[in-house]
């Protein structure tokens, strides 16, 4: 059977089975006739042929650091919880337990044998998936959204560098992630993040380079949501300590600068959670504290001001979370 | 399993490892997580263009499949399973993602002629061969991540993990048509997105005369 002509259309639709030597010969011959005659089409059968030369020359690149580890890591976590839960029912909840999945397998076996079903997919069931990304079996009620703790405390360290612990502890979630980048630092740091274990990093003083704040940027994940905390902790200094009430008017600043400038100026940490990072606020404090300032300034754009065991935390109004 | 060639020493001790780790072995799913992870994240990481969220998608996807391996019933292999997995999971946070606000796509290539003037108005001496190669590598992977997931997922199946049309399709689902047409549009979009860029990869010969 004579192949059709081709024109472009048909070119486009045959051009990989072209480039790989697919086409039956009457095919392939129809279309070389069409290249030799439509330079432009032949212009774009070698950029073809030089994308998937590239495409198939990208590098690999290496999995993290103990990847293999913290992925049997999450799973004994898992494992744990299941047992833990079985385990802290009383004897009478097992047998409830017990006694319902049974009458429920016998209830799946009864259905399956009486109604009928299209053939299965075994490879299907690899989509199963958890109806909560990383929930245990446990059937535990949430305390609410995950929530990432953050404490941190000065580390005065004999003839070395004085550094700020930063401990990180996931709560009301069973896993998740954190990706930390401090100033001028081009390392990226990550953990993964379990249920109430904690994590902890290292901020040596050197890091604030001369600036009044050491600083840090957490990016975390849990439950399918990401979230960011940017922490400000004042340089502890041998200067007078700052009065707890200021008057003082800054120019309009993104809000985390603003949020440096007020631990800077109180010698008090600030917590920025979840905030819109491009919005801009003018900071005027009127002989209040860092608190009162935060607020007030602040109380337009949705934002609360809390007081917590760190220091202050900005986050917006749906998050907070009475302290 | 008359007429089937015996199964070498490798997938021998593979399927070995599959059925202790089914029976809980964990040992035995660590030693599948370490031979698979680098196919694996690579293909995350193809997938999604994120060193991070690629960590969280592999992971994801081991888990996924240690919760699952009683499913796994040995009909396909191990690593055409876990590229299942691993793609899921890259569509479904897709799908979530979807309902949250994200940032533009148009972020994350901008491919004017004006953008690639400044990589090139360099005032020091021109760029070795391996800069000019590392910055095409750079412009064809994000221009990767500006397809469509379904075309980004059987271009990096083929041609960053290798796999065959047959498993391309049992991975996706599709029949092997549907792969051929889907990854021919998929490079083609690549090709017309690069288009205006396409002078500044190097002028591959065409072998049609």
């Amino acid at each position: 059977m004579e192949e059709k002509a081709v024109d472009e259309k048909r070119w486009r639709e045959l051009a990989s089975e072209y480039i790989e030597n697919a086409l039956p010969a009457e095919t392939a011959a129809a279309v070389r006739a069409y290249l030799e005659t439509h330079p432009q089409a032949r212009a774009e059968e070698a950029q073809l042929r030089g994308l998937m030369r590239d495409m198939n020359a990208l590098p690999e690149v290496d999995p993290p650091l103990f990847f293999a580890d913290n992925v049997m890591a999450a799973i004994q976590g898992q494992q744990e919880r299941r047992r833990s839960w079985w385990q802290s029912l009383p004897g009478i909840g097992r047998t409830a337990v017990g006694t319902v999945l049974a009458g429920g397998a016998l209830a799946a076996v009864a259905w399956t044998l009486l109604v009928p079903r299209g053939p299965s997919d075994p490879v299907q069931q690899a989509d199963i998936r958890p109806r909560v990304p990383g929930a245990a079996v446990a059937p535990e009620t949430a305390a609410g959204p995950a929530r990432l703790g953050v404490t941190w405390s000065l580390r005065a360290v004999p003839d070395g560098e004085p550094a700020l612990d930063v401990k990180l502890v996931l709560e009301n979630a069973d896993r998740g992630s954190a990706r930390i980048a401090l100033p001028g630092d081009t390392n990226l740091y990550r953990f993964m993040l379990q249920r109430g274990a904690a994590q902890t990093f290292v901020i040596p003083l050197s890091a604030a380079r001369g600036a009044p704040t050491l600083e840090a940027r957490i990016v975390w994940s849990a439950d399918a949501a990401t979230h960011t905390k940017q922490l400000f902790v004042p340089v502890p200094h041998t200067d007078a300590v700052p009065a707890a009430r200021q008057s003082f008017g800054l120019r309009e600043l993104p809000l985390p600068e603003a949020a440096r400038e007020i631990a800077a100026r109180y010698g008090q940490p600030v917590i920025v959670e979840d905030a819109p990072e491009t919005a801009t606020v003018a900071i005027v404090a009127r002989d209040e504290t860092a608190q009162a300032t935060l607020s007030r300034n602040l109380e337009g754009m949705g934002l609360d001001v809390s007081a917590g065991a760190g220091g202050l935390v900005v986050s917006p109004k749906s998050l907070a979370v009475p302290r | 399993m008359t007429g089937s060639a015996p199964a070498s020493p490798a997938a021998e001790e593979e399927r070995h490892l599959i059925d202790r780790a089914r029976r809980g072995d964990m040992a035995a799913f660590d030693q599948l997580v370490r031979r698979y992870e680098r196919t694996v994240y690579n293909t995350a990481y193809r997938l999604c263009g994120s060193y991070d969220d690629a960590s969280d998608m592999a992971q994801e996807a081991f888990v996924r499949a240690w919760n699952n391996l009683k499913s796994f019933r040995g009909d396909s292999a191990f690593s055409t399973w876990m590229h299942r997995i691993v793609t899921n999971v890259f569509l479904d946070d897709r799908k979530r993602r979807r309902s949250r606000p994200t940032r533009s796509l148009d972020e994350v290539i901008d491919l004017d002629e004006s953008s690639v003037q400044r990589q090139f108005e360099d005032p020091t001496p021109g760029p070795s061969e391996k800069a000019e190669g590392d910055e095409r590598r750079q412009i064809l992977e994000k221009a990767i991540l500006t397809l469509p997931e379904a075309q980004r997922a059987v271009i990096v199946l083929y041609h960053m993990q290798g796999l065959a049309y047959e498993e391309i399709a049992e991975i996706t689902r599709l029949p092997m048509g549907t792969v051929k047409s889907r990854l021919n549009r998929a490079r083609l979009a690549l090709r017309d997105r690069l288009g205006a860029l396409a002078e500044l990869f190097d002028v591959y010969e065409s072998p049609t005369a």
